[in-house]
């Protein structure tokens, strides 16, 4: 109504057009785009957001709780982002305490926005309940005015429906293909599906925590002997073994040294941006529980960017409290500047360690 | 004139902003659809979103005929014959690609023909509310309301295709092509075949004029099959006179068909 009055005003009408040749008032037109503009754009002060399930779930009610947990959720999330809040409000009816604080961890970090009004996705079962995958975030630093750029949350429900977990997925082809391989091949057991979905739903609360700065779990998630060895591309003399020039050396750290200079990483970048692809499982052959994960990982924080390949040994015996026991980084690439990768055969595996 | 082209950037953002609404609302009616099998796929390069993509989607078509058999299935449809039928979406997701694939459970029937059945059955559980918009994009129109035949006027449609002679049925086949990466994907199994004979970047062609020209845009988007000629190309997606003078500032691939 209040578009068309200014555009009314704003365009004068062919017969004084050519009655009185008055240029038509810019202002005022531009006015009326604007307007316009922010209609068919349905800008408002910020996005409301609507999940619809819409496969992998028949218990109706149940599904109609998640969506409006969701829902509700995401739009608190979009209206805080667009009021600065500091702090993100939910209610417990719709999402845990520990799913609250572990939000607002990452809240303190990163600001983030869902870019679509509508989300449609399918829902997984899990082995503590339910999984939402797929949201669409945009991502910037707390402080400053950094983008991170595009991420997807996966979320997490009890079996009554309520929000227990929040993280940036792993990239996220991977489920599906976890998905898939679970259908295409029948001999596929479903009980190693869902041990394999907690190993992927811990690696995403791992890689979360950097983006959280979330010390406590990583103090909790390693075991107190954990073996942490870290690759670096020095320069040599060239020779037939070091034709480049360069070569990798390892260095080892214990827990304890690691999660300090971690600590002091997190102080002095205002964001951390963490993110793994290619994620390979391989379960030990004799050990049951013991997996060896191997991820891409590309670290992006305020003052230092790598990409590199990470390995960890996973002990998921007592599935309650999980364990890395070995977690290692090597250098994607041995000779950056001449192209020169890191042989996928040097990347560490679980036949490297004796346990 | 800085006043003028302010307004029409600012007509080109409501524009822009509309488009890609409209391509989320047909995402997501889709999804919410029983009709279709879908992946759905962002990541860091429009190559990687767009393969990443249609081998989850081939992978769905796989696992989703499989469910429909009690035995062991031995004749897979390739990757080419499936491709035929699926269509993508592409959308920027801030500095990522998102690739969206589907393909009508209905268009499969020719592809796994002895599941005509089954998939009736797909159709009578359909809770989905597909906009009329994603019917309009669709080359072959299939009946509402199937009668003596579950097959109906898509398979006959695909069984006209094969009649067209050899040069009809590799026109159609790169025809399916949306984009830059879709159609190395269906150039390199009609070359493998020998329906074609060669392919290559158009600054490699020895005689253009002898040769069909894919054209596609800096985003990689198909624009144009011009058939062969010098100034004047006959346009095979439109029938009409064209010249690739047309297309300033695209790329093109040349192709020439063994026609014996």
């Amino acid at each position: 109504m209040i578009a068309s009055r200014i555009i009314a005003d704003a365009v004068p009408s062919g017969l004084q057009l050519t009655r009185n040749k008055k240029k038509i008032d810019m202002k005022k037109l531009l006015t009326a785009i604007v307007v316009l503009l922010a209609i068919s754009l349905q800008v408002s002060a910020y996005n409301q957001v609507r999940l619809v399930i819409n496969d992998g779930i028949s218990n109706h009610q149940l599904k109609e709780k998640m969506e409006r947990a969701v829902s509700f959720v995401m739009t608190e999330i979009n209206r805080s982002n667009e009021g600065n809040l500091k702090k993100l409000e939910l209610p417990e009816s719709y999402i845990t305490k520990e799913a609250k604080e572990s939000l607002n961890k990452l809240w303190e970090n990163d600001r983030f926005s869902c870019m679509e009004d509508e989300v449609v996705e399918r829902c997984l079962t899990t082995y503590t309940g339910y999984q939402v995958r797929g949201i669409p975030l945009i991502v910037k630093a707390a402080q400053g005015d950094e983008e991170l750029g595009y991420q997807e949350a996966v979320v997490n429900f009890d079996e009554k429906g309520v929000i227990t977990s929040f993280y940036y997925t792993i990239n996220p082809e991977l489920y599906s293909q976890l998905r898939m391989s679970q259908m295409v091949d029948k001999r596929f057991e479903v009980t190693e599906l869902k041990d394999r979905m907690m190993i992927l739903d811990y690696v995403e609360h791992f890689r979360t925590s950097y983006n959280q700065k979330d010390l406590k779990f990583l103090r909790q998630v390693f075991s107190d002997d954990a073996l942490i060895i870290t690759g670096k591309v020095i320069k040599v003399r060239k020779s037939e073994v070091t034709p480049s020039g360069n070569k990798v050396v390892y260095t080892t750290q214990t827990k304890q040294q690691y999660l300090d200079n971690l600590s002091r990483a997190f102080k002095s970048n205002s964001y951390i941006k963490v993110a793994f692809d290619n994620v390979v499982i391989v379960e030990h052959p004799t050990i049951k529980g013991i997996y060896g994960v191997t991820v891409h990982q590309r670290w992006n924080s305020s003052r230092y960017s790598d990409e590199g390949y990470v390995f960890m040994v996973w002990d998921f015996r007592n599935p309650d409290a999980p364990q890395i026991h070995v977690r290692t980084w090597q250098p994607d690439y041995i000779d950056k500047e001449h192209g020169q990768k890191l042989n996928p055969n040097d990347v560490f595996t679980l036949g490297d360690f004796d346990l | 004139m800085k006043r003028t082209t302010t307004i029409l950037m600012l007509l080109c953002m409501v524009l822009t902003a509309g488009a890609l609404d409209k391509r989320q609302t047909q995402i997501n009616s889709i999804k919410k659809s029983k009709e279709y099998l879908y992946s759905d796929i962002t990541m860091r390069t429009p190559e990687d979103a767009t393969s990443q993509a249609l081998d989850l989607l081939h992978q769905e078509i796989l696992a989703w005929a499989s469910d429909r058999v009690d035995k062991e299935i031995d004749n897979y449809p390739s990757p080419v014959e499936i491709n035929k039928v699926i269509d993508t979406i592409m959308v920027r997701r801030a500095d990522m690609y998102r690739v969206f694939a589907y393909v009508k459970k209905f268009n499969l029937i020719p592809l796994f023909n002895k599941w005509d059945m089954v998939l009736l059955e797909d159709y009578d559980t359909d809770e989905g509310n597909v906009s009329e918009d994603i019917h309009e994009d669709e080359e072959i129109i299939i009946p509402e309301e199937p009668k003596d035949s579950v097959v109906g006027e898509k398979i006959r449609a695909l069984l006209k295709n094969n009649f067209l002679g050899k040069k009809g049925g590799v026109i159609e086949q790169i025809k399916k092509a949306k984009n830059f990466f879709e159609l190395k994907q269906i150039m390199e199994p009609l070359k493998e075949k020998g329906e074609i004979t060669d392919y290559g970047k158009y600054a490699t062609a020895e005689k253009p004029e002898d040769c069909y020209l894919v054209v596609y845009d800096p985003a990689g988007n198909i624009k144009a099959i011009l058939g062969k000629g010098e100034n004047v190309r006959q346009n095979l997606k439109t029938g009409k006179d064209d010249s690739i003078k047309n297309y300033r500032g695209c790329g093109a691939i040349w192709f020439t068909i063994n026609e014996k």
